[in-house]
């Protein structure tokens, strides 16, 4: 049953946040919904995060276990989004926290990664076969512009990233990465930046 | 004419935050002021914004194809091997060992009221038999009238009528009054 009394209403006209009081409440077919909605995100931006497909899905899915794991403790304080990337940025920062005490060999930035090509993304590819000038150009600006995101710390690459390509206002940013929005303000407005000193050779 | 307008620190953040539509009217304006001032902050802008748009390149990896089955594989595994301290028997026992601990205490509680009220306030009958001499020397102190009297005669040691045990007086003036 849902109690409304210390929540904020608000939160529940986000119809994923509804997907959650039902997998709160026993409703396996909402959390599965869940995990079609947000798997590619999540994927998305740890991948980008770790520059390691397989290690991005298990996190992932650890990200997704995690929040069923917790589902009878859930309260809708915040848009699920916004939720959910805070569990997948905790796990980001106990991965990094493990691997520097392991040790771990980081990868260098120039390497290839296991990235693989959307639809969209083919068919530029096939458009450029016909100038190849043009597509080696393309494909040089985007290695540009993956060793630009690589060059940034990974609290940095994680604030752009959620800002980037979830669209997340810096308040959300700052209850995902437990940070105030003056903090991230500060910090976006330093990441962009640095990407601006990077890239701005590159832009005609 | 182009004018050169420094840029400070706050100004300059306020650039990335303006872009982003994250900033409040006041501050939107000061940064609009220095936009239409300094050629320096126009170009700034436009190369933070069109470095911002190069993000775009970047793939975006999506999950793998069994990505969903395997995910809820493993909560079908989780559900499984629920520790003891999520099952939810185990919540509905300790609600209802709450409960009952709630009830008893209640219990007791009004159970030690009842206790201490029984000594605190003498019932009727109680309070009956404590006047008992009161009532069985009635007909004296209505002979004697009044208070006042009685303190004379307390003052000249005389003994009181209240004092003793008049039970044995009282008979036979009842005797008395039948004959």
């Amino acid at each position: 049953m849902v109690t409304t009394s210390s929540l904020d209403l608000k939160y529940l006209k986000d119809p994923d946040v509804r997907l959650m009081l039902r997998v709160r409440d026993g409703d396996e077919k909402a959390f599965s919904q869940l995990v079609e909605n947000y798997q590619d995100r999540i994927v998305s931006i740890f991948s980008h995060i770790l520059s390691d497909h397989e290690a991005a899905e298990d996190l992932a899915q650890e990200a997704f276990l995690r929040v069923y794991r917790t589902r009878r403790g859930y309260q809708p304080t915040a848009k699920f989004s916004t939720y959910i990337f805070h569990i997948s940025n905790n796990l980001a920062s106990n991965t990094r926290r493990k691997k520097k005490r392991q040790k771990e060999v980081p990868m260098p930035a120039g390497k290839t990664t296991t990235f693989g090509v959307r639809p969209e993304e083919e068919l530029a590819v096939e458009k450029s076969a016909l100038m190849p000038v043009r597509q080696l150009s393309r494909e040089e600006l985007r290695e540009q512009v993956r060793q630009s995101l690589e060059s940034l710390s990974d609290r940095e690459k994680t604030a752009i990233l959620l800002h980037k390509f979830e669209g997340m206002s810096y308040q959300d940013i700052g209850v995902a990465m437990e940070m105030t929005d003056a903090a991230v303000k500060s910090l976006l407005a330093r990441t962009r930046e640095k990407l601006r000193v990077i890239l701005e050779p590159l832009i005609k | 004419m182009k004018r050169i307008v420094r840029v400070s620190s706050d100004l300059r953040s306020n650039l990335v935050a303006y872009l982003d539509g994250e900033l409040d009217e006041e501050s939107s304006r000061q940064v609009e002021m220095l936009l239409a001032q300094s050629e320096v902050a126009r170009h700034d802008v436009e190369m933070l914004s069109r470095s911002f748009d190069l993000l775009d390149m970047l793939p975006r990896e999506n999950a793998s194809e069994n990505f969903k089955q395997e995910t809820m594989a493993s909560v079908a595994a989780l559900d499984s091997k629920i520790p003891l301290s999520q099952q939810q028997w185990l919540h509905s026992l300790r609600k209802g060992l709450v409960l009952l601990c709630c009830v008893v205490v209640l219990g007791l509680a009004g159970f030690g009221g009842y206790v201490a009220g029984q000594q605190l306030w003498p019932t009727e009958t109680e309070e009956a038999l404590e006047e008992l001499p009161l009532f069985q020397n009635l007909h004296h102190y209505r002979e004697v009238g009044e208070v006042e009297f009685l303190k004379q005669l307390q003052q000249q040691n005389l003994e009181s009528p209240l004092q003793g045990d008049y039970s044995a007086e009282a008979a036979p003036a009842e005797e008395e009054e039948q004959q």
